[in-house]
Order: C-alpha cells, then sequence, then structure tokens
C-alpha cells in the first residue's frame, strides 16, 4: 500500500508518545496530553462494556469516571503489561483489572470528596454518538466483544466527525452532510445528477468532491488507528481486528 | 435494534441488513459501520490535507456563516410548532447549548416583542434543580427572538418512556420532581401551559427538567387551545375542558391535568384519552369516564391510580396545587408495585435513608 502520511506521523502516535513518556521524566506534559486525548475518544467502549458487566447506568458512568481519574492521575502505564502493544487491548485489560480490585467503600470516597474533574454531560455534548445494533447481539455479547465493538464505532464516529469539522472549517459543511451518505456507495448506487442539482454544480464536479471526500475518510480512519498503535505497521491487523467486532454485531 | 446512543435510555428500531457486506450496525445516520470502517484499508495515493482542502475549494457551494447572536449554530436537533432548536456553542465560554428559535412568531409590534422578552426572562429567573435552566433571551438581526437553555443531553421523556414502562418505581421519582417543579413555578406566578413529555428533558445521568416554561401562548400567538393543541400534535395532555379556551386564560389545574395524563402514559404506556384527532379527543373526554390506570397496569399500586384520576378532576375540584393532589409521590418515596407483586423491584429511601413501604400520612 502506497499512502502519504502526514510526516509527523511517521515519527509519533498518540500511544507511541505516551509510551515513551512513561519511560522517561522528558516531554512528560506531551505524555500526558496524548494520554488524555486518548481517554477523551475512547471513554465509550469503557462505558458500554461496565454496563454489559451488568453495573447500573448511574453506577458505570461513576466506575467510568473513576477509572480515568486512576488512568490520568497515577502512573497507570507503570504499572500495566505495556507488552501488549495496543492502546485498546491495555486499556481493556485495565478496565477488567479496575473492576477486580473496586471496592464500595473506595468509590464512596471518590464520590464524595473529588471534584467531577469530567464533565459527563460536557463530554457527551460535545461529541454526540449515535450508534445502533441488533437487539440479538446486544443481548449475546461478551462485555469484550461489545467494548471492541464500541471501539470500533468510535473510530469510524471520529473519523467522520473530523472529515465534518475539515470540511465545516473550509466552508463546505454542506457539502459534507449532502455527500457523507455516499462515501461507502457504490458507483451504481449514486445519482450524480440528482446531487449535482442539489448542491448547483456539475456532475462531473461531484464525482470529484466525492472521491475526495472519500479519500481523506480513509486517510483518516488509518489516522485514527494509528495513534492508538505503537508501530504504524500494525495499522491494518487492528482495523481488521476491529471489522471482525464489528461484524459480531450482526 | 437497540439504538445506543448516550442517553441512558435505549429505544428500539428496524434497521436492514447493509446491502454491500450484511452488517446490521449502523452510526450517525444509518451509515453502514463495517463498511466506514474497511475504506481504511482502501486507501491509496495522495490523501494529505493540503490536497484535500484545495479539492474541496473547487466545489463552489460555500456554507453561510450562521451565527445568532453570541452562538454558532452546528445543527438541527429538532423542529415542532414553536420553531426549530438547534445544538449550538456560545463563542466565548465554549460551552454547548440548545437554542430554540422562534419560526412563527406573530410580533406585530414593539410592544408585543418586549412583552415576550419579558415573559421569557421571567421564565429564565425559576431557579430549581428540575427546570431547564434558560441561560439568554436574544433576537436574531432579523428581529425574530430567540433563547438558549441547557443542552440535555438524554433527550426527551417522550423518547425514554417505552423504556420506562417497565419501571414504574422510576416514572414515579421522575414525576415527583417534576411535579416539585411545577409547584415551584407556580408558586413564582408561572404557568407552563403545555406540559408534555416532549417538554421533559433528560440530562446524561436520567435526571429530569421541565422546559419552555410559560412561553407556550408566545410561540404560537394568541390562539384558542383547539389550535393549540393541533400546532402542538399531541392532544391528550391539554385539559380538554379548556380546549376552547384561550391560552391566556389557563389556570394551574391545566398543568395539573397534564402532570396526571404524563404519569399515566408512562405507567400505561398511553395517554389517557386517544384519538385521530383533537376534536375526537375531546368528545371521548365528553362522552367517556376517565380511564382507570390499573384497568391497563393492575400490578400498579391503588393510589397511583387515585392521583391520575384526581389530576383530571383538578379543573372541576379547582384543586390548583399540584402538591395537593400529589402529596404523597412528591414527598416521600414510594413503592409502585403492591407487594404480593413486588418481585424485584427496587424499594424507595426517603429522606436520611429511612425504607419506606407503605405510604404515611404522617410523611406527607
Amino acid at each position: 500500500m502506497n499512502m502519504e502520511l502526514e510526516p509527523r506521523l511517521f515519527a509519533t502516535t498518540r500511544w507511541s508518545l505516551v509510551l515513551c513518556g512513561a519511560n522517561s521524566d522528558s516531554d512528560e506534559q506531551k505524555c500526558r496530553e496524548a494520554l488524555a486525548e486518548l481517554c477523551r475518544t475512547y471513554w465509550r467502549p469503557v462505558f458500554s462494556y461496565v454496563c454489559r458487566r451488568g453495573y447500573s447506568a448511574e453506577d458505570a458512568q461513576d466506575l467510568t469516571q473513576d477509572f480515568f481519574v486512576m488512568v490520568l492521575e497515577s502512573h497507570w502505564l507503570l504499572k500495566a503489561d505495556r507488552s501488549r502493544g495496543r492502546f485498546r487491548s491495555l486499556l481493556l485489560k485495565s478496565v477488567q483489572n479496575f473492576l477486580h480490585n473496586v471496592s464500595d467503600k473506595n468509590r464512596r470516597l471518590k464520590r464524595g470528596g473529588v471534584v467531577e474533574f469530567i464533565s459527563w454531560d460536557a463530554w457527551m455534548a460535545e461529541a454526540p454518538s449515535q450508534l445502533s445494533i441488533s437487539s440479538q447481539a446486544l443481548g449475546t455479547l461478551a462485555p469484550e466483544c461489545l467494548f471492541d465493538l464500541r471501539w470500533a464505532a468510535t473510530v469510524v464516529e471520529q473519523a467522520l466527525r473530523r472529515l465534518r469539522e475539515e470540511c465545516e472549517a473550509k466552508g463546505r459543511l454542506r457539502l459534507f452532510e449532502t455527500l457523507s451518505s455516499y462515501l461507502v456507495a457504490e458507483r451504481g448506487e449514486t445519482s450524480y445528477a440528482s446531487l449535482a442539482a442539489s448542491l448547483g454544480i456539475e456532475d462531473t464536479m461531484v464525482k470529484k468532491q466525492l472521491h475526495n471526500l472519500r479519500q481523506r475518510y480513509r486517510w483518516l480512519v488509518r489516522d485514527e488507528v494509528t495513534h492508538t498503535v505503537e508501530n504504524p505497521a500494525d495499522v491494518d491487523d487492528e482495523i481488521r481486528h476491529l471489522c471482525a467486532a464489528l461484524a459480531a454485531g450482526t | 435494534m437497540i439504538d445506543l446512543p448516550d442517553s441512558l435510555t435505549q429505544t428500539t428500531k428496524d434497521a436492514p441488513s447493509c446491502e454491500r457486506c450484511g452488517a446490521t450496525t449502523r452510526v450517525g445516520e444509518g451509515l453502514c459501520a463495517t463498511c466506514l470502517l474497511r475504506e481504511g484499508l482502501e486507501a491509496e495515493g495522495e490523501a494529505s490535507s493540503q490536497i484535500f482542502e484545495s479539492v474541496l475549494a473547487e466545489a463552489n457551494v460555500p456554507d453561510k456563516q450562521w451565527r445568532l447572536g453570541n452562538y454558532e449554530i452546528l445543527e438541527e436537533i429538532g423542529r415542532g410548532g414553536m420553531g426549530v432548536i438547534y445544538r449550538a456553542r456560545q463563542r466565548h465560554s465554549r460551552r454547548m447549548v440548545a437554542l430554540k428559535r422562534v419560526l412563527a412568531y406573530q410580533a406585530d409590534s414593539h410592544e408585543t416583542l418586549a412583552r415576550f422578552r419579558r415573559e421569557a426572562e421571567a421564565a429564565a429567573q425559576l431557579d430549581h434543580p428540575n427546570i431547564l435552566p434558560i441561560y439568554e433571551v436574544s433576537e436574531s438581526e432579523d428581529g425574530l427572538p430567540f433563547f438558549s437553555m441547557k443542552y440535555a443531553t438524554g433527550g426527551s421523556l417522550r423518547a425514554a418512556a417505552p423504556a420506562l414502562r417497565n419501571q414504574p418505581n422510576e416514572c414515579i421519582s421522575l414525576m415527583a420532581k417534576i411535579a416539585r417543579a411545577i409547584h415551584f413555578a407556580h408558586g413564582e406566578g408561572i404557568l407552563h401551559r403545555d406540559l408534555q413529555p416532549g417538554n421533559i428533558l433528560l440530562d446524561g445521568r436520567g435526571e429530569p427538567f421541565v422546559s419552555d416554561f410559560g412561553l407556550a401562548k408566545w410561540l404560537m400567538g394568541e390562539s384558542d387551545l383547539t389550535q393549540t393543541i393541533t400546532t402542538f400534535g399531541t392532544p391528550g395532555y391539554i385539559a380538554p375542558e379548556q380546549a376552547e379556551s384561550a391560552a391566556s386564560d389557563l389556570t394551574p389545574a391545566a398543568d395539573v391535568y397534564s402532570l396526571g395524563a404524563i404519569l399515566f402514559n408512562l405507567l400505561a404506556g398511553r395517554p389517557p384519552f386517544v384519538g385521530e384527532n383533537v376534536l375526537s379527543v375531546i368528545h371521548q373526554t365528553a362522552a367517556n369516564p376517565a380511564p382507570k390506570l390499573r384497568a391497563l397496569a393492575p400490578s400498579l399500586d391503588r393510589d397511583l391510580e387515585t392521583i391520575c384520576a384526581r389530576s383530571w378532576n383538578a379543573i372541576r375540584e379547582r384543586a390548583t396545587k399540584p402538591r395537593v393532589i400529589w402529596p404523597k409521590i412528591s414527598n416521600a418515596g414510594w413503592r409502585a408495585v403492591r407487594s404480593s407483586h413486588a418481585r424485584s423491584m427496587r424499594r424507595f429511601t426517603f429522606g436520611a435513608g429511612r425504607d419506606v413501604t407503605r405510604f404515611s400520612p404522617a410523611l406527607a
């Protein structure tokens, strides 16, 4: 595959930055920022996992917040088995251990005395999400499978959100909203004429813009996944794993 | 299909299998998540941001800058008889808000506009934990008023109702909070006038907030309530006895009626009176006795049935204080299911942790 990445990503992914920062005191601030960014993006799989483990939604919210407090304020990586290599795998293992060790006493103390550092409504409002899965899958998927499925959906949603923001930043939000539904459509399924009429541009321009959006979207998907692996060579394998997770939700 | 939105409520809807891959998992506006993810394996050629933006600029479809006052409009999230609702961001604080813009406003004079602003600002003064706070009342450059409010991430009670049907204790807890909010607003001299599940919003933790206090009459003009019901499209929550009255003639009893209708709907799965149109609903209320809650949900406590019935008779009884009719669930915890059908229902705890298994008048 011949794909040109922006130069910085050959050197550093967010996850590799976090792992490097855990080994030394240098760039600690960047390490913390990278980890915080990853947590802000991927809190939903953790929340879904905790819910699927049988906790009420309210308890799951508290536990999810407590978990990320632990991740962000303690030397989490020093205690974790980093040989797992991928942020997703390590985060899942960590939340499993966290739930195993959490006690009612600890949770009451945290709830009573610590200022909520993550505004739940603020997180949800900033990046809304809508995911639909079959009721059968929801009832039968193991918590770990639901975690991966939610992770996969988050990758997709994040890439779409970034694409939308890039279009909006350039004053092309209407173009995005009109063409985004056709990102994965086959050529035969796309009525270029009707889209052109809707946008007030030529058919050929619709084709060019749709191709442009697809190219950029594909890059953004890979970029999202790249940030969660230590080695960019693992991206394809991670995408295939996440595709399998989504297939399990059918 | 099960939606996994950020709200705590799950609803169901059907989604066909993707024609390309057969998967059913969808994101956003029904896009196939699997196909979208697989695109990451198809990447080829140049994809830098510079090239992307360069090609993007070739399309002559510029967006109009959309700001209202101090807010950047992000997306439309609802549309109803009273106008359009947007998700917006406050420019300086970057706070996410819901912004309601009145499109059908019939402002015919500066005086009318000034009165609207005074009443909207009065509603904005309501400070109660279960009343959706209004942050700002303003007007756009074209003179139409709008107001910003807390963005409730949990959606409306209307959407949450199906999932709550099997959680009567949750319904009671929720309605008790709403009743207290209504009582508070009445004490401040403000009626709601259009209390219905769509105007009860939930935050991310399922906490209810009553929205749009006192603004209904402005948002649809001075037409009578028959028009109101048609406009809002949800007959059955507004007192039929007052259907032919002007909105300005409504009394607190109308809100009390609505409370009973909402509770009935939550517990029984439908409004007390249903019909194809407003006139049909009004005809039923005149011709038929009020439905008994326990005829549709026999396992529920008898007192709940009484509360609903008294709410609908509030106008006749001139009982205008929600707490008079709703003392039991306003002040105390409540076990909604009779002991013989308790099953796995949670008990309520009241106040300092006392377990209330049967209502005691002393606690009212």
